[in-house]
């Protein structure tokens, strides 16, 4: 017997969707949806059995090694205190070694006499900074128109902008002082001698020669190292400028000197005549005062001079 | 994690009977979808985790549906692809074999088949997965649900609409008119 089609399709959508049905086409659709579960059910191996079987006992022994204590911390009921605990350790380590690495800071005036300072300090005033890379003495000498850093033992870095400086600022030290023209340096004051480096900018290095028993200044750029030979602290260096050379005097070429202060007619390559009184004639020009005021012409563009 | 003997022995006898009643639908859907190597892999995983909540004394609503979830879990994670896991071509391909008998309504029950199985053509990657734990795994919708991580409410409405796509491509085959 043929079945109905429309039914079956029916009871076949109602199984699908779970829907409560009776008769006998639902219940051929039920036995064939049973039919094709059974067809697709497919008995695993022995294998798979044996494999789960290996798995779990993997999972049931106890773990060991690192990884083993580790998974053993984290699924302990303890973890949140574990966890807790090792923040706790690692904030305090990185503060710890932040303190023990950052540099104790000082301001700069408040250095009035020579005091010591530990490797690590850092003084610091305005467009200068000055670090103890080995501990040492420092002072400080400020008058009005100048700042004197004096060191007088240990290692020193030494950064300004020169530009920023509240006024000129000397550093002194055994040996010799420098200027700094925006700068960075360092200084390492020994027995054998005051070794000064340059790493930046430039300097007017002062150095006090005994046997000639003055002070010389000289500037020098980066990079420079040098190191001064050993002589006591002199906080007054003293450089005698050089004198600026003298100006040339101006001199009158010959031929203008019996007309200077007289009336005089001059004439020019190009023809012009000019009258006036002649004022001065010195480095290629003369000047010649008209009635209409100063005229001032090159030497070179006189051709004749007539006394009026 | 040491556990007293005798409760260790009880799961052991609970994840025996599990699996005596679950393996061999569970590896049906999965040497479908991935052949017979990853489905033992899959299923040994999906029992050993099984067992793992077993012992946590964790409560498993339907171990059906937990088995079916983990193992699709594990099956898109192994074969990165989400369409391997939905239902493929190999889908129903069995099912319209010929049957022995020649009896008429054998013949009807081929022929049914074999236009379910051309009418999942017409279904989308999900749906075709929905219809093949349903029909094919006998799945309820409950741990078809629970299978997919999705709602129940959900899971009826993707059913109707599979009944619906269904209903177009039987009637333009020919099988009955407007229910």
């Amino acid at each position: 017997m043929a079945i109905d089609k429309t039914k079956i399709r029916e009871e076949l959508f109602r199984h699908l969707t779970e829907a409560a049905s009776e008769g006998s086409e639902a219940e051929r659709i039920r036995a064939l949806s049973r039919a094709t579960a059974e067809k697709s059910a497919v008995t695993p191996p022995d294998a798979v059995w044996r494999g789960i079987q290996q798995r779990i006992a993997e999972q049931s022994a106890p773990s060991t090694g690192f990884i083993g204590i580790l998974k053993g911390l984290i699924s302990a009921p303890l973890f949140p205190v574990y966890a807790v605990a090792l923040v706790g350790i690692m904030v305090g380590a990185v503060f710890l070694l932040n303190k023990a690495a950052a540099p104790q800071q000082l301001q700069i005036v408040e250095i009035a006499a020579q005091r010591p300072q530990q490797k690590g300090d850092v003084l610091i005033a305005k467009a200068m900074r000055i670090e103890n890379s080995g501990s040492g003495g420092i002072s400080r000498i400020s008058a009005a128109t100048t700042d004197k850093i004096v060191f007088h033992s240990g290692d020193w870095k030494v950064s300004l902008r020169h530009s920023d400086l509240e006024k000129p600022v000397q550093f002194i030290f055994p040996g010799g002082a420098l200027e700094p023209i925006g700068t960075a340096f360092s200084i390492k004051i020994r027995p054998e001698g005051t070794d000064v480096q340059l790493t930046e900018g430039k300097i007017r290095l002062l150095q006090f020669h005994s046997e000639k028993n003055r002070w010389e200044g000289r500037e020098l750029s980066a990079p420079f190292h040098g190191v001064l030979a050993p002589q006591p602290l002199n906080t007054e260096p003293v450089v005698e400028t050089p004198k600026a050379p003298e100006e040339k005097k101006a001199v009158t070429p010959p031929r203008y000197v019996p007309y200077l202060g007289r009336e005089i007619t001059i004439e020019l390559k190009n023809g012009d005549r000019l009258t006036g009184k002649l004022r001065s004639a010195s480095r290629g020009k003369i000047v010649l005062a008209g009635a209409s005021g100063n005229f001032t012409i090159r030497d070179a563009d006189v051709v004749a001079i007539q006394r009026k | 994690m040491v556990q007293p003997v005798a409760a260790a022995q009880q799961q052991d006898k609970l994840l025996q009977e599990i699996y005596n009643a679950e393996a061999p639908k569970l590896y049906g859907y999965l040497i479908k979808k991935a052949g017979p190597e990853l489905a033992q892999d899959i299923m040994q995983e999906s029992f050993a985790r099984l067992y793992a909540k077993l012992a946590k004394s964790a409560a498993i609503h339907n171990v059906r549906a937990y088995l079916f979830q983990i193992a699709r879990h594990l099956l898109y994670h192994e074969t990165r692809s989400a369409a391997r896991v939905a239902g493929g071509d190999a889908l129903l391909e069995n099912q319209a074999a010929p049957a022995a008998s020649e009896d008429p309504d054998r013949l009807d029950e081929r022929e049914l088949l074999q236009t379910l199985k051309d009418a999942v053509g017409v279904l989308s990657g999900t749906e075709k997965e929905i219809f093949e734990m349903r029909w094919e795994h006998g799945l309820t919708q409950v741990e078809i649900a629970a299978a997919l991580e999705k709602s129940e409410r959900q899971v009826r409405r993707d059913l109707e609409k599979i009944v619906n796509k269904m209903r177009s491509y039987f009637q333009s085959k020919g099988w009955g008119g407007a229910a």
